[in-house]
């Protein structure tokens, strides 16, 4: 399925690259001496990405005391690292920006940032050594999808019939279509951009993290935040059917072999709490996608 | 921040602050998990509880909550305000989804296999009887398909005799019935002015007695059941007190059965025997 993912992903010659913004700011951002004000610059010659990071800075993900309306605070506010990944998120996000009724893709960034932070609410928990990495994995897991459905327009349609018409889910469709999933097609993408080896691992395997060769701490973590973020989403789309017990996941074994604190993690209070964000991501994103005049 | 309502009522805002460690501190007492959506209800119910005990501000209150025993009364208070006239029919409609369309048709399959056609229903802390019967509309609704031929009990129980008299009786306020979907109202209701009587096709499958939770030796004889439901009670307990019960929840139960609590509750914590599975809305406790 690899060798098809890499076929599928060069055999697009308009593919973008990750925005040199990002790349400039990553960057900067290696040197501990960095002059922010460079930085700042560097961002706020881009008009839609430092409006975004100023929207994120100020919504309940980071919730600062008083609203921050300058890009140089929000910039002293966040800390490098999360610069980074802000930055590369809004990236991400600058990328795949179309407006297309077939690919819905609020729902795609609420997943995103679900995703993002339920990770890094549990990496907190369980003491995991880098709660911004969890929070990043999350982010970036399924970029696969979101290349599919822009450059792989037709493919993506037959996918969607599949799974509404013949009840496939989702990684048979994709393999039926395709020959190859979101996953490995998301690999080879996250490669071409040279994302770091953890990146890819999570992209790769967040739906197998057993078969994982490395990092299957952060993936189990994800397959976990990605389970509790879609049986809380399905309040909102009526799936009554969805029944989990997380303990019974191969995920759950994995992440507690690693971290045996996650026998006693209130995992029903993390419902609640996740539960409790579902709005707040819906208007976070909302905004996001808001253009600025 | 005080705002002015009425003469002799004021609603005091509490700071996001403020509010998370007071959920914080009734989550660790109680069980019952406050989202930041029931601000509002809080504040108003806090307000309330300042008025009686003639206390100035949000801290003074949140303070007295944490001195010894008259701290502890003043929390159940507290909850009741908060809880109260919460009780009506189909209350909530997550939980009931998922046990109608997942965990009913899971046990009735189990128990098909040894033939065993009968399903017994436990609401503890039944109230004025709104969750029993509330289940008791679900089951007869599937009398026809899934439990044809299955001969189903519920039984409510609860400390208070009024509660149970008004239970046994089965006439509702339109309040109490809001949640109701319109073809059971017509299907399972007589309306009689502003009150809903409840038919005797429903009330034939329900019993209500007198049990208090902490009777060990009572709860002891609570056997075989397939579900119990103890929506927003155990949170008036104090921590070893629920423990025992759930234990006994836990040993009432058959092996495959299921405890709902509350929308709003956890039991995480008092027992490590139930295992959790969750669905969209909520989650249920797993033998």
């Amino acid at each position: 399925m690899i060798e098809k993912a890499q076929y599928l992903v060069r055999g697009i010659p308009t593919l973008p690259t990750i925005p040199d913004v990002f790349l400039r700011v990553s960057a900067l951002l290696e040197n501990p001496d960095v002059d922010l004000q460079e930085v700042a610059d560097l961002i706020l010659s881009d008009q839609v990405l430092t409006a975004r990071v100023i929207k994120i800075v100020n919504s309940p993900l980071f919730k600062p005391l008083h609203t921050i309306s300058s890009l140089g605070h929000a910039l002293i506010y966040l800390g490098f690292r999360r610069i980074n990944e802000i930055v590369l998120t809004c990236s991400l996000i600058k990328v795949f920006d179309k407006e297309d009724p077939s690919f819905d893709i609020r729902t795609f960034w609420r997943h995103a940032f679900g995703i993002g932070i339920m990770a890094r609410k549990m990496a907190r928990l369980l003491s995991y050594p880098d709660s911004e990495k969890a929070y990043t994995s999350g982010i970036v897991h399924n970029i696969g999808k979101v290349f599919m459905w822009c450059y792989l327009k037709q493919d993506w349609a037959k996918i969607i019939r599949l799974e509404k018409e013949k009840q496939y889910n989702s990684l048979d469709a994709e393999i039926t279509t395709l020959g190859a999933t979101h996953c490995e097609i998301g690999l080879c993408l996250a490669k071409q951009w040279n994302f770091p080896e953890e990146y890819c691992d999570v992209i790769a395997y967040h739906h197998s993290p057993a078969h994982a060769p490395r990092n299957q701490t952060l993936i189990a973590l994800i397959n976990l935040a990605d389970i509790i973020y879609t049986v809380c989403e399905g309040v909102n789309e009526d799936r009554c059917g969805i029944c989990v017990n997380l303990q019974e996941e191969p995920s759950w074994a994995i992440m507690q072999n690693a971290m045996p604190a996650l026998v006693h993690v209130d995992m029903e209070r993390l419902f609640f709490e996740m539960e409790e964000q579902m709005p707040v991501l819906r208007k976070l994103v909302s905004d996001l996608f808001v253009k600025p005049v | 921040m005080i705002q002015t309502i009425a003469e002799y009522e004021f609603i005091v805002k509490i700071s996001d602050d403020e509010f998370r460690r007071l959920r914080d501190f009734i989550y660790t007492a109680c069980g019952i998990f406050f989202k930041e959506e029931k601000k509002y209800i809080i504040e108003n119910r806090v307000s309330r509880r300042m008025a009686a005990l003639k206390l100035m501000t949000s801290g003074d209150y949140i303070e007295s909550l944490r001195k010894g025993s008259p701290g502890q009364e003043e929390l159940k208070r507290l909850l009741d305000e908060i809880t109260t006239n919460e009780t009506c029919f189909f209350r909530n409609a997550a939980q009931l989804k998922a046990f109608e369309s997942k965990f009913l048709p899971e046990v009735v399959k189990k128990k098909e296999k040894i033939s065993f056609r009968k399903l017994r229903i436990w609401s503890a802390g039944s109230s004025s009887g709104e969750e029993a019967y509330t289940i008791a509309m679900i089951l007869v609704e599937n009398c026809a398909t899934l439990l044809k031929d299955w001969n189903i009990e519920i039984v409510g129980t609860d400390i208070n005799e009024r509660m149970l008299a008004q239970a046994r009786e089965g006439v509702y306020s339109p309040y109490s019935v809001r949640k109701v979907p319109e073809r059971f109202l017509q299907k399972y209701f007589t309306k009689d002015a502003a009150r809903f009587i409840l038919k005797p096709e429903i009330k034939k499958y329900v019993t209500f007695s007198n049990l208090n939770l902490c009777d060990d030796a009572k709860m002891l004889f609570m056997r075989t059941f397939d579900f119990i439901v103890c929506a927003n009670v155990l949170i008036y307990f104090e921590k070893s007190d629920k423990s025992k019960i759930t234990q006994h929840y836990y040993n009432n139960l058959q092996p495959y059965g299921y405890l709902f609590v509350g929308q709003s509750e956890t039991l995480h914590g008092v027992n490590d025997k139930f295992k959790t599975v969750h669905f969209p809305g909520g989650f249920a406790y797993v033998k």
